[in-house]
């Protein structure tokens, strides 16, 4: 696995964790504010405003051509031909 | 002129201007059924992105959340917590799915799954679950939009009346433009929306406590403590009922179909990925409308509903018409974005996955077009009806939508990255999942847990084991 998909794989684990209350929960549930919100909110407004940076870092280093129709190996089934037949077809 | 006829001359005015912007976004698409449902897959980044964000914040966000946060406190967090994870799957999903769109003609979720598991059956039985999540959601909009309205005008024009009128206008503009009408009144109202939503998060709290941070010191700390109260005043939640909420309604965020469909309508793969990278500051935008809700903490007379915390404070505030009106437009801004986007795909649902692609009926262009706008109307009543008939406040009312939708995942995810999965398999994954969905809440003892993850796990059980033990229909 490349090191790219490993290092958002990680950061994404630790996102739902985080965010469904399994991982630091001590944070989450801190007393006090944090730059003027409580714990929990502050908690999830950070992870608001860090996923945007973490996504921008992940697409800006995706390989040179991965846009282009059929090349990504995610769209794998692309390349059958069991569409149904209504309406309009490309 | 009474404060109330002021308030409903920025109203009228605004609908208007919605009308005039839905109306000419007709122009940018051609006459055909992918011009009407898809926009002829020409949606560049601006349009995508607010189109993708718009349509999910509803009234759900500017009513419901504020709401939420004033009878539940911290609970109100969950909301962007699923949030921000939400609309990650459609950065590798959105992609895969506008490739094969293009290529085979997909302008419909259900008609994608149909068409790459080979399984003609399918279509049909998700367009069911689509819709039975798509009328409380779309309700949920018709009522949050006459709350407002009936609010504001202290009774004047009743919740019926608002939201005949609102989705009047809606009825309107869809019916003339199709999808573009939706993607350019999204970008009007988006932005409305955001102006209001900063505006009023950041005066309320400082207009009645003097600052934010002074306006949590007020607040008890045990109210502010994760994972909040319940639904049912006086009881907290439990770590279980946060985090499977948190979980199932992230799982299902990017799979409702009105919004998995705007893959289809991007103009390149690139822009998809782009509109995922910079949803998050869409997100953001509810951190100001939480601020609202906790405002109203304590705030005397209190609200008679959680729901109308807002148009409550802007009315006890004595501040002039004109601003409660343009206030009262920023609401209405939030029904409409999603309301529009949820009768537009329904309606496409139902001509393509139920008639064409699940009845093996074949229609031209001119008549899908044509079948697609005469289903807008039955939607629409039947969304009012539920609308004014159903009392359950609207964050309860999303929850309950979000069941269901949370089970198109599985099989979504096995017809774009699984070759091995088949039909069958995805079809009784989804309707195992959903009955267990269903049924968990009156089978199992009283718990916090959200029905929905038992359900996706049932599915995605059911889908890798049948999929093993069947082979795809040639």
């Amino acid at each position: 696995m490349a090191l790219r998909h490993l290092l958002l794989l990680i950061y994404l684990a630790v996102a739902v964790l985080s965010l469904t209350g399994l991982l630091f929960r001590d944070l989450s549930t801190a007393d006090g504010l944090f730059l003027g919100l409580p714990a929990g909110l502050a908690w999830v407004t950070g992870w608001a405003a860090l996923t945007p940076f973490v996504m921008w870092a992940y697409m800006s280093t995706e390989p040179e051509g991965s846009d282009a129709e059929g090349s990504d190996a995610e769209g794998s089934n692309a390349t059958d031909s069991n569409a149904t037949d209504g309406g309009e077809r490309a | 002129m009474s404060a109330e006829a002021q308030i409903l001359l920025v109203v009228g005015a605004y609908l208007a201007l919605n009308l005039f912007v839905g109306w000419r976004a007709a122009r940018s698409a051609s006459d055909s059924a992918t011009g009407f449902v898809a926009g002829d897959r020409s949606m560049g980044p601006v349009l995508m992105y607010f189109v993708t964000g718009a349509t999910i914040f509803s009234a759900f966000a500017f009513l419901g959340a504020p709401g939420r946060a004033f009878s539940t406190g911290a609970a109100a967090f969950h909301i962007l917590a699923f949030g921000v994870l939400g609309f990650l799957p459609f950065y590798w999903t959105g992609p895969a799915a506008a490739r094969l769109g293009r290529r085979k003609g997909y302008i419909t979720q259900a008609e994608l799954v149909a068409g790459e598991l080979g399984f003609r059956p399918l279509a049909p039985v998700m367009a069911v679950v689509s819709l039975l999540a798509f009328v409380p959601y779309l309700a949920l909009q018709m009522r949050g939009a006459g709350h407002v309205l009936e609010v504001l005008t202290s009774g004047a024009m009743s919740v019926e009346v608002g939201a005949a009128v609102v989705y009047g206008v809606v009825l309107l503009y869809v019916w003339h433009s199709g999808v573009m009408g939706v993607g350019w009144t999204n970008t009007l109202q988006g932005l409305f929306m955001m102006i209001m939503a900063w505006s009023l998060g950041l005066y309320l709290p400082r207009a009645l406590h003097g600052s934010v941070g002074e306006m949590f010191q007020a607040i008890d700390p045990e109210f502010l403590r994760l994972p909040g109260g319940a639904a049912q005043e006086g009881e907290r939640w439990s770590w279980l009922g946060y985090g499977s909420s948190v979980f199932v309604m992230a799982a299902g965020f990017s799979f409702w179909p009105h919004l998995f469909q705007k893959a289809f309508a991007a103009r390149s793969e690139s822009v998809i990925r782009r509109t995922v990278v910079l949803y998050p500051t869409f997100q953001l935008f509810l951190l100001p409308i939480l601020l609202i809700g906790f405002a109203a903490v304590g705030f005397e007379p209190a609200p008679e509903q959680a729901d109308q915390v807002l148009p409550h404070l802007l009315l006890q505030l004595d501040l002039p018409a004109l601003l409660i009106g343009l206030f009262c437009a920023g609401a209405l801004a939030a029904s409409m974005s999603s309301g529009d986007a949820i009768l537009h795909s329904a309606a496409s649902i139902l001509v393509r996955d139920g008639w064409i692609v699940g009845a093996k009926k074949t229609l031209s262009p001119e008549a899908e077009r044509r079948a697609v706008r005469w289903m807008l109307l039955p939607i629409l009543v039947i969304s009012y009806v539920t609308a004014v008939s159903f009392h359950e406040d609207l964050v309860g009312l999303l929850s309950y939508a979000y069941g269901p939708m949370g089970q198109l995942a599985p099989p979504v995810l096995a017809a774009l990255f699984w070759k091995r999965a088949t039909g069958i398999a995805a079809l009784l994954g989804l309707l195992l999942g959903s009955a267990t969905t269903l049924a968990w809440p009156h089978l199992m003892p009283p718990s916090d847990l959200h029905p929905g993850l038992p359900g996706l796990a049932v599915n995605a059980a059911v889908i890798v084991v049948v999929s093993l033990m069947t082979s795809r229909r040639a």
